[in-house]
């Protein structure tokens, strides 16, 4: 902690140890496994009951979407890479690696941007049937968490040219860390349940 | 900062994520080129294991919780207990009507049923709703979910009618749930099956009628499946959804109505419609996976609401013969369209 914090926060109001930014950053995952597991469970209720097509089976695509899958994974590993080179002061490093995640992010976003307007060419919208509304839903709203997370990843690189940053900073990359591989575990799950399986 | 990151060495990071990318290739290729040595449930099992092993590994190295306070992995944990409970909840509310109604359906096979009609002992599957859970079966029983019973009572009826002298069915009435329930009463008890194990057939025995068809039955049909659109006082959604207050009059008695009425429900309509002066357009989906005394009953019911009735000259019920035999007809929403508008409508 740095003297400022210290300060402003006597030790006795204080009941954990924690460093705050980290505490409610996984309280806040916490709520956001909630939030994805009733989207994703409304998705499975929703399951086989559209009426019209396009059907899961006739626009999922699964060495696409296994494509992105990959590139996500490996965000992550640039994540926790950026995160040793702070820790270590190697700046350009972790200059270099912030900017990877960054760009990973955004390609899985590509991939995504492809795959609904593939989708919607398909003749398969948020009001076609149960599944494009389900669909869009889940997978929109986790295209929005990467979103925020590659302008995060963004801001912390230019946080690094406008001040110096030194492993004294270490612990905010890591929130913002825990952010991205939160988001990346949900696309783990959403790339089975909703992709591989429906291919059994 | 105040801990030292065990095992957070670039090569234990890089080990973990070459891991992961070979867990994800595995998936994939399990999906692509079709394991043969794998069944259905089992690959679904592997899938799901891969990809906990794959969320452990992330959460445990990258997001170091293995290491970590473990505060940190209280909290993921109520979120992750909350999240599996909202699903789970949610799966079992879904899925006891599927699930029901899916048997139901499996009943209707002709060979089912022509082997309990021979052998009036075997018919005791009729009585238990498979698939199902005792503890949850019993409760299905006991707190009114009397729908699927009559259902599974009712669409199994038909066929045994037609195949077996050992039924004998009372068709002089056109009161279907009441005269024809006996002989599968009969047959339970036969089996020793407690007469309290059927509370469906009493409550349908209460609420027949003088015009002699199942509102009940009707009236459940209706708030379950066509209320959301039609709304509960049968006014509809302007531009979207009609009336069928008053409209329904309309329709039953112009020529051919009658029988548009019952294809409208079993396939379906897409298209620009005028009902009451007003243009129509939406969605009426096909509800087939209904059985045919829950057509009827759902026809009769809406036919009788709202004060249609009096709007009528006279009303003959609609028979679950008819719906079988509509049924038979195998129509298309853009036919069952055309039928509508070949209607002489004022």
């Amino acid at each position: 902690m740095s003297q400022a914090a210290v300060e402003h926060a006597p030790e006795h109001y204080r009941s954990t140890s924690l460093p705050d930014p980290k505490l409610m950053m996984w309280i806040f995952l916490a709520s956001d496994c909630m939030f994805f597991g009733t989207l994703i469970g409304t998705y499975l209720v929703y399951k086989n009951r559209s009426l019209e097509g396009p059907f899961p089976v006739d626009v999922l695509d699964i060495p696409i979407t296994t494509v992105s899958s990959f590139v996500l994974l490996m965000s992550s590993f640039l994540m926790v890479l950026a995160l040793h080179a702070l820790r270590t002061d190697n700046i350009p490093r972790f200059r270099l690696w912030t900017f990877g995640v960054a760009f990973f992010g955004s390609v899985f976003l590509g991939f995504q941007v492809f795959e609904f307007s593939t989708f919607v060419k398909e003749g398969l919208t948020l009001q076609q049937n149960l599944f494009g509304t389900t669909f869009f839903t889940l997978t929109g709203t986790h295209g929005i968490h990467v979103t925020i997370g590659v302008l995060w990843m963004l801001s912390i690189l230019i946080t690094s040219y406008v001040r110096p940053m030194s492993s004294k900073d270490a612990l905010y990359l890591e929130v913002a860390g825990l952010y991205w591989h939160f988001v990346d575990i949900v696309w783990i799950v959403i790339f089975t349940v909703i992709y591989l399986v429906e291919f059994v | 900062m105040s801990h030292d990151h065990k095992g957070s060495s670039v090569g234990a990071y890089t080990f973990i994520a070459l891991v992961l990318g070979v867990i994800t290739y595995i998936e994939f290729a399990i999906i692509q080129y079709e394991v043969a040595w794998l069944n259905a449930a089992w690959t679904i099992i592997t899938l799901v294991v891969l990809s906990v092993g794959k969320f452990i590994l992330v959460v445990a190295f990258f997001m170091h919780l293995k290491d970590d306070e473990q505060t940190y992995t209280g909290f993921f944990s109520i979120g992750m207990v909350f999240a599996l409970g909202t699903f789970i909840v949610l799966a079992f509310l879904f899925s006891i009507r599927s699930v029901s109604s899916v048997w139901a359906r499996s009943e209707r096979t002709p060979v089912e049923v022509q082997a309990s009609s021979e052998h009036p002992e075997e018919a005791k599957p009729h009585h238990e709703l498979h698939g199902i859970p005792e503890h949850l079966q019993a409760s299905i029983e006991s707190e009114g979910y009397s729908r699927p019973l009559a259902e599974i009572f009712d669409t199994a009826r038909p066929k045994n009618q037609a195949l077996s002298i050992a039924v004998p069915v009372a068709r002089t009435t056109q009161s279907f749930t009441v005269s024809e329930a006996p002989p599968l009463f009969a047959l339970a008890g036969q089996d020793g099956v407690p007469v309290e194990e059927t509370p469906a057939i009493e409550v349908s025995a209460q609420t027949e009628t003088a015009q002699g068809f199942d509102t009940e039955l009707g009236g459940q049909v209706y708030s379950g499946n066509c209320a959301g659109c039609h709304q509960v006082n049968g006014q509809g959604i302007p531009g979207a959804f009609p009336p069928l207050a008053q409209n329904l009059p309309i329709l039953y008695q112009a020529d051919g109505g009658r029988e548009y009425l019952v294809n409208v429900l079993l396939y379906g309509l897409q298209g620009p419609i005028e009902a009451l002066g007003q243009s129509y357009n939406g969605i009426m989906p096909a509800w087939a996976q209904l059985g045919d005394d829950e057509i009827a009953a759902v026809l009769n019911h809406v036919l009788t609401s709202w004060d249609n009735v009096t709007l009528l000259d006279e009303f003959a019920p609609i028979l679950v013969e008819e719906v079988a035999t509509a049924r038979s007809t195998n129509l298309s929403s853009a036919q069952v369209l055309e039928l509508r508008n070949a209607l002489d409508l004022p």
